[in-house]
């Protein structure tokens, strides 16, 4: 049972704070900042997968009236803002131009000539995988990593084991064994609003940098890495946020903007456009899996085989496999990863990194497995899932029987092999895990003279934090919600603080500004205990007063408490708190989805989504809700409809959001939503993070359920209708 | 060459000198200080730029300044009544209606040209209507409530301000 | 966008004489596809002729001899009219599939007709009501079927000098109904990767075709007419096999390319579907239209 706390504002469907200022359009998001004397960048992208840069010559660009200036990768010898040589990904940077009016830096930028040579380019990540694969970057370090014959594999850049057990042992004892392979492509995080900084070079030489990030000292650190200076060059500030899903941990444009801010002396705001975004931001990376799973007849996993083959775009880099094992018991485990460059963009991190495309893999192999084994996929999945003192992904012990209860209460509430289902119709189920960072974060909670409460944080609110964190102050102080305001710090402002990502944000600064308010709640009775001349723990707080329990006449209002402490040997009333890190927990969310197969065109329609998750404690239900829908929808776009597509030529062929789609109002049905609450011992009140979980396991959840609408498995997403009348039809053939 | 316009924003008249290559939300964003508009894709795709354009809703990414010349316009800052929120604005907080809010103003515009033309629309009529206003956040499901829960108000609004009329052959 | 002139004439003489006066002009109507192009400098005109205040282009008639759509009538208008819902209801269709609500508070039928796209959403429609295309210059006017106007993707054998000022539609003889369908990956603001438009006229047996048009969108570098397919259902009885191989016959006649929303076996797959899908719709309309005559005569 969940423990029973009395709690009167914390756990309230509390609105948004800033909800009335969206609403109004007053609320300032990044593309919104105008400062007297601004001028505007345009960035110049390179339109070649893979190409040598000739020549660039910037003279009639430079001679349009109104503009103010061009750079180029020559005029800044010590950065690396600008390719100059070689160009490894269609929309790589390869100059900008200043002006003063967007338009006129269009203009000027169609003026700039660069002459290139094309260059042999690969996009497909097992193409770039071989040993005779065209070299992606030719200026890259030589690879270490061989193929079994020994030839050099040029574009791999990781290459992990994690072996645990006996593998070939496992497969011996298992009655029943899958395997199959899955593709992921790269998939992008569509943040309906486009990176925008503006940066500005003030008197004492500083520069300020104002931008939508999802921490303000990501952003100023990286941007110090880029330009080469001293951290404390450099403030940030963070602005309303229009979406960021993991994708504005990084920077984009801010390290341009800051650069030109200096060389004029001027204001300089860079915006990007939408096929910027697609071809020159950090979509989640795409991987090719193989997968095989073992059981005994009774459904027990025995053994989990597997290789991921991450595609890591012109930089390369790692990526785990861990997470294809994910939240099962299996005794005998052998998971290679690869990691290969492609001539394509940088992927960064967009909402459960690594989970969503692993979960799509495994749990399609649970799919089949249970089919195979003529069993019930959700019993399957129970009589595997990690339960109360297994080891979790990270391996900390499992406080409470989590997953099993998510599986359980949303096969409930789905009414899971109950219902009645029409033809082409099915349901299929899939679940996902995920384990929220935590800290570094902090609170500053100050009492003001009016009887209001101002709470500043640096952590980034970027869908309803601010207003949590308001509920979490107002519960401590026993405050009505309206007095609480929370401002969010700048880099000047309050001490390092992490990035709003990882789903770490409610957890970390929660607990931070629970601790703030305990703090400041204390310092309260204090001073009331000296103004009313009683003991402090005779005192109690209540609708922004502090009273004597004893004697109720006997009280003083927050407001005449903060004016009388300014003369007090303790000053204002004020309380704080820094953390630096937290245990953690795991969350899991599992999908149950019932689709219609349209067999004729292969079209899938939702037709409900029942998404439970494991949240420890709703601190606002309507958030938590808002955040499951969110991340369901984003994953159910993943599995129908999102990706990057590229042609025959190595070329992005969709860089926009007609052909690079996400679903609208109409692809999505109503999502029901199931949140299991028993807190864990770390997380403020309970809780436990929410943002990514919910991501996890949709696609997968639609893959199974069209296997059980029409009895073919589809393994590539986006589930296309195209994918889906192709297996369909090649079903029918090897039938017929 | 800019070329002069007058036109009504937000019940105020304006006369603009306009460069014909600007679109509506490039004058509103950078002439007119009206950020509350906002750019998702600047292609018709998104919807974050919807403005109600002699009361229709339509993508200023897609019309230039300069045809708006003697016609009027509403902007998300023209929506609520001397700060008095409008029916779709206040059910949008109410029920958690949106998460990053970049989206909202658009929604808020064209769920309120629905009302206008339907004060009762079912949920299917709603996502349709709402289906050139992309939202990455919500998975709409919480828009739709809150465009129903605002027909409601909107509806009791309207019955206090104006009867209903009586069937003519009741 | 690049830098261009901007006039907004409020007769079609002066817009006539403005296209006559100057090279290198294009004509603005709804703009939601030419100011996409302008904005991607895919095209630059140093003028463009804005005829949206133009009065007698901003005509949406209906009566006893059709339909007359002028240039200024938007996809909205179409959707709203109940005439072209009872009557046309394949373009009707078309119309409402456009974009999103606020591209169709824009676009305008004779926009969608004059770009020229294979995907366009109306066309299939109005080529199968048998719609003419009346052209006006400062040389006078001219009509074509709107079948002959296309000559590839995104060309038409319109001159720079005119303008189209409306499409007419003939009102569609008793006994004929009309549907549109068309495959796109999302439910709404997306691109037809096919579009099949059926208009069929019954027999008074309410059974038998006595003619059948059939056109196909984007499967071809132009709207197509699928003839072979048509020939097989005039005179005959709609039955299921019938309608199936009529089906089957329009996909082959399709001649659809491999791009990023589908390949061409797909696309040629999906005709077939929705072929067959959109003739008993098309059958059925019709069925609607007889009996409402009937209760009405």
């Amino acid at each position: 049972m969940m423990q029973e706390l009395d709690l009167k504002t914390v756990g309230s469907r509390a609105t948004k704070v800033d909800g009335p200022a969206i609403v109004t359009g007053r609320a300032q998001y990044a593309d919104d900042v105008q400062l007297p004397g601004m001028v505007y960048g345009r960035l110049l992208h390179n339109p070649h997968p893979h190409a040598r840069i000739r020549r660039i010559d910037t003279t009639r660009a430079l001679a349009v009236p109104g503009v103010v200036d061009v750079v180029t990768g020559a005029d800044l010898p010590d950065l690396d803002l600008f390719a100059t040589d070689e160009v490894c990904y269609q929309g790589q940077k390869v100059g900008v131009v200043v002006a003063d009016d967007p338009d006129v830096a269009a203009d000027a930028l169609e003026l700039i000539e660069v002459e290139y040579e094309v260059l042999p380019a690969v996009v497909d990540p097992l193409v770039a995988l071989q040993h005779d694969s065209p070299p992606v970057r030719l200026d890259a370090p030589a690879s270490e990593h061989k193929d079994a014959d020994g030839r050099v594999l040029p574009n791999v850049t990781t290459h992990g084991e994690l072996v645990e057990g006996d593998v070939e042992r496992g497969f011996a004892e298992a009655d029943v064994v899958v395997e199959a392979e899955y593709n992921v492509p790269f998939f992008h995080q569509n943040y309906l609003e486009p990176n925008a900084s503006t940066a500005r070079l003030e008197p004492d030489g500083r520069i300020t940098i104002w931008t939508a990030a999802q921490g303000s000292f990501n952003i100023r650190d990286a941007v110090a890495g880029a330009l080469r200076l001293p951290h404390g060059r450099i403030r940030v500030i963070v602005t309303q946020v229009g979406g960021a899903f993991g994708a504005k941990n990084g920077i984009f444009v801010e390290a341009h903007a800051a650069m030109l801010a200096m060389r004029l002396r001027r204001p300089v705001k860079i915006t990007m456009r939408r096929d910027e975004e697609f071809l020159d931001g950090n979509p989640a990376p795409g991987c090719h899996v193989y997968l095989k799973t073992g059981a005994r007849k009774d459904g027990t996993l025995t053994a989990l085989e597997g290789r991921i083959v991450w595609d890591r775009g012109w930089l390369g880099g790692g990526g785990a496999a861990n997470r294809l094992r994910g939240l099962y018991r299996i005794p005998h485990i052998k998971l290679e990863s690869y990691g290969v460059r492609t001539n394509k963009p940088r992927p960064g991190a967009y909402r459960a990194p690594g989970s969503i495309q692993t979960a799509f893999a495994r749990e399609s192999n649970m799919d089949l497995l249970a089919r195979k084994l003529n069993m019930d996929p959700v019993e399957l999945r129970l009589m595997n899932a990690i339960s109360t003192g297994d080891p979790s992904l990270n391996g900390t012990p499992l406080e409470k029987d989590w997953l099993r209860l998510t599986i359980q209460r949303t096969a409930a509430a789905a009414e899971w092999g109950k219902r009645k289902l029409g033809p082409n119709q099915g349901i299929g189920i899939a679940c996902g895990e995920w384990t929220n960072g935590a800290g570094p974060s902090n609170a500053f909670i100050t009492l003001g003279e009016d009887g209001s409460v101002t709470l500043l944080t640096g952590q980034v609110d970027i869908t309803g934090l601010h207003t949590t964190l308001a509920q979490i102050v107002a519960e401590e102080l026993a405050v009505d919600l309206t007095k609480v305001k929370v401002t969010l710090g700048n880099t000047d402002m309050v001490p390092y603080t992490a990035l709003s990502a990882g789903s770490l944000a409610t957890y970390s600064a929660g607990t931070a500004a629970r601790e703030a308010a305990r703090r400041a709640r204390h310092r309260i009775l204090r001073a009331a205990a000296e103004f009313l001349e009683v003991d402090a723990d005779q005192l109690e707080m209540g609708a922004g007063r502090v009273v004597s329990r004893s004697d109720a006449s006997l009280s003083v209002g927050l407001a005449e408490l903060a004016a009388s402490a300014r003369r007090s040997s303790e000053g204002p009333i004020s309380g704080q708190w820094v953390l630096g890190s937290l245990p953690t927990h795991p969350s899991y969310s599992v999908h149950i989805a019932t689709v219609e197969v349209d067999p004729g065109t292969g079209r899938v329609r939702l037709l409900d989504l029942v998404a439970g998750q494991d949240v420890g404690r709703a601190l606002n239900p309507m958030l938590v809700e808002g955040q499951i829908h969110g991340g369901a929808t984003q994953c159910l776009g993943l599995g129908l409809m999102e990706g990057y597509k590229y042609g025959g030529n190595e070329h992005l062929l969709n860089a926009d959001l007609v052909d690079n789609p996400i679903p609208t109002a109409m692809d999505v049905p109503v999502i029901r939503t199931v949140m299991v609450e028993e807190p864990c011992s770390d997380g403020p009140y309970g809780a436990k993070g929410v943002g990514e979980p919910p991501m996890i396991p949709g696609a997968a959840a639609i893959a199974n359920a069209i296997h059980d609408a029409v009895g073919i498995r589809v393994t590539t997403v986006p589930i296309t209708p195209e994918r889906v009348l192709r297996v369909l039809q090649a079903g029918a053939a090897e039938q017929a | 060459m800019k070329q002069q316009i007058v036109t009504k924003i937000n019940g105020q008249q304006h006369v603009l000198q306009v460069s014909p290559r600007k679109t509506l939300l490039a004058m509103l964003r950078e002439q007119l200080q009206l950020t509350g508009t906002k750019e998702g894709c600047g292609t018709g795709d998104c919807g974050a730029c919807t403005v109600l354009l002699d009361g229709q809703p339509v993508n200023s990414c897609l019309v230039l300044g300069v045809e708006i010349d003697g016609r009027e316009v509403i902007t998300i800052e023209g929506l609520d009544n001397d700060g008095e929120l409008h029916p779709v604005q206040e059910a949008l907080v109410e029920r958690g209606g949106m998460q990053c809010g970049f989206c909202t103003p658009g929604i808020a515009l064209n769920g309120a040209a629905l009302l206008q033309d339907n004060p009762d629309p079912d949920e299917a009529q709603i996502r349709r209507a709402l289906a050139g206003n992309l939202c990455r956040c919500t998975g709409y499901v919480k828009i739709v409530e809150a465009i129903q829960e605002a027909a409601r108000k909107w509806r009791e609004k309207s019955a206090t301000r104006t009867p209903a009329p009586e069937p003519a052959d009741g | 966008m690049r830098s261009f002139e901007y006039l907004a004439p409020s007769t079609l003489q002066d817009a006539l004489a403005a296209l006559h006066q100057r090279e290198n002009a294009s004509v603005l109507a709804g703009g939601t596809d030419l100011i996409l192009r302008l904005k991607r400098r895919e095209q630059s005109p140093s003028t463009l002729v804005d005829i949206k205040r133009i009065e007698e282009l901003d005509g949406l008639e209906t009566g006893v001899h059709g339909l007359s759509i002028g240039a200024g009538v938007t996809m909205s208008r179409i959707e709203a009219s109940a005439v072209v819902r009872q009557d046309y209801a394949g373009l009707h269709a078309g119309a409402a599939t456009v974009g999103s609500a606020q591209i169709r508070n824009r676009a305008t039928v004779v926009g969608n007709v004059c770009n020229a796209t294979p995907c366009a959403d109306t066309v299939p429609p109005l080529v199968v009501l048998q719609a003419q295309v009346r052209m006006s210059s400062q040389g006078g006017e001219r009509r074509l079927p709107l079948e002959q106007l296309f000559t590839g993707p995104g060309t038409t054998v319109v001159r720079p000098d005119e303008i189209v000022v409306s499409v007419e539609v003939p009102l569609p003889e008793p006994g004929t109904g009309s549907a549109y369908a068309r495959h796109s990956t999302r439910a709404a603001m997306d691109l037809a990767a096919a579009g099949v438009a059926v208009a069929l006229t019954l027999e008074d047996d309410n059974e038998t075709c006595r003619r059948a048009h059939i056109a196909l969108g984007a499967v071809a570098p132009t709207p197509i007419r699928a003839s072979q397919a048509e020939d097989i259902l005039s005179g005959q009885a709609l039955t299921p096999a019938l309608v199936a191989e009529a089906a089957r016959v329009a996909s082959t006649e399709a001649r659809p390319i491999s791009d990023v929303r589908a390949s061409a076996e797909f696309r040629q797959e999906i005709v077939r579907v929705l072929a067959a899908r959109t003739i008993q719709a098309a059958a059925a309309d019709a069925q609607r239209r007889q009996a409402m005559s009937r209760r009405s005569g």
